[in-house]
């Protein structure tokens, strides 16, 4: 839940734990409405996916600032198999694909989800996630080789 | 503006791309080494997880869960018909005159 939040909000790891929480509640209140058609983690990813969406869209007018990075990212980067600047201009470039890819990409890598089980949790087409996964990996690629 | 990236399989053989060929492309790109440290770089942006995360996630989630009782319980209170200034004066706010 949490690389999956962080994933959609681009890294802000307090907003990610806030939205974290805030899908526990969720999920703690509508467990009933869980149906059993889909594996519950499917549905737990689902809620965590829509929680960060509404979080994020609501913060829409607090525009980013793309020279300040979250402290705990800088801190993490010590440990990177990348060079801080190409961890820092990975930074930039997920935080230019749009949300539903980032989703895309951190249940496919992270977590390592089918194409039809992301399709399942995210409710989209099989095609969609194809085409964005695609598209982004491909995005995050070029975006560091500009660096190297 | 930002053109829109196509999403149906439609929309994609219009542009000359076919579903046989983005999931060829999508093989590719998985066994890629550049991309093994790309991967690498978004397991250190997202995928790190402090020890402490779950211990202060419960202890949130109890807190706010017990905030939304405690709102819940006052809003049950004024759907009854008391008063809001005996309910705040109740949680420690003076009445207002």
């Amino acid at each position: 839940m949490l690389r999956l939040a962080r994933s959609i909000v681009a890294g802000d790891q307090d907003l990610a734990e806030e939205i974290v929480q805030e899908s526990l509640i969720k999920i703690w209140r509508g467990l009933h409405t869980y149906r059993g058609e889909a594996p519950i983690e499917h549905w737990i990813m689902r809620v965590t996916h829509n929680t960060a969406v509404s979080t994020l869209r609501a913060r829409r007018e607090d525009p980013w600032d793309p020279t300040e990075l979250p402290e705990r990212e800088v801190v993490s980067a010590e440990r990177s198999a990348l060079a801080r600047e190409d961890l820092r201009a990975l930074t930039v470039a997920v935080r230019e694909l749009d949300e539903l890819s980032r989703a895309i990409l951190a249940l496919r890598e992270m977590e390592g989800m089918s194409y039809e089980e992301i399709a399942e949790t995210l409710e989209v087409s099989v095609g969609v996630v194809k085409i964005r996964l695609f598209r982004a990996r491909a995005r995050l690629r070029e975006e560091l080789d500009l660096e190297q | 503006m930002e053109s829109r990236t196509p999403q149906t399989p439609a929309e994609l053989e219009a542009l000359g791309v076919s579903e046989a060929e983005i999931d060829e492309r999508l093989e590719q790109q998985h066994h890629d080494a550049a991309f093994a440290t790309l991967r690498a770089g978004l397991q250190t942006l997202w995928g790190e997880i402090d020890d402490d995360f779950e211990d202060r996630s419960v202890r949130r989630v109890r807190e706010r869960l017990l905030n939304r009782e405690a709102l819940a319980t006052l809003g049950d209170l004024l759907g009854l018909g008391l008063h809001a200034g005996r309910v705040l004066f109740a949680a420690g706010e003076a009445p207002e005159e």
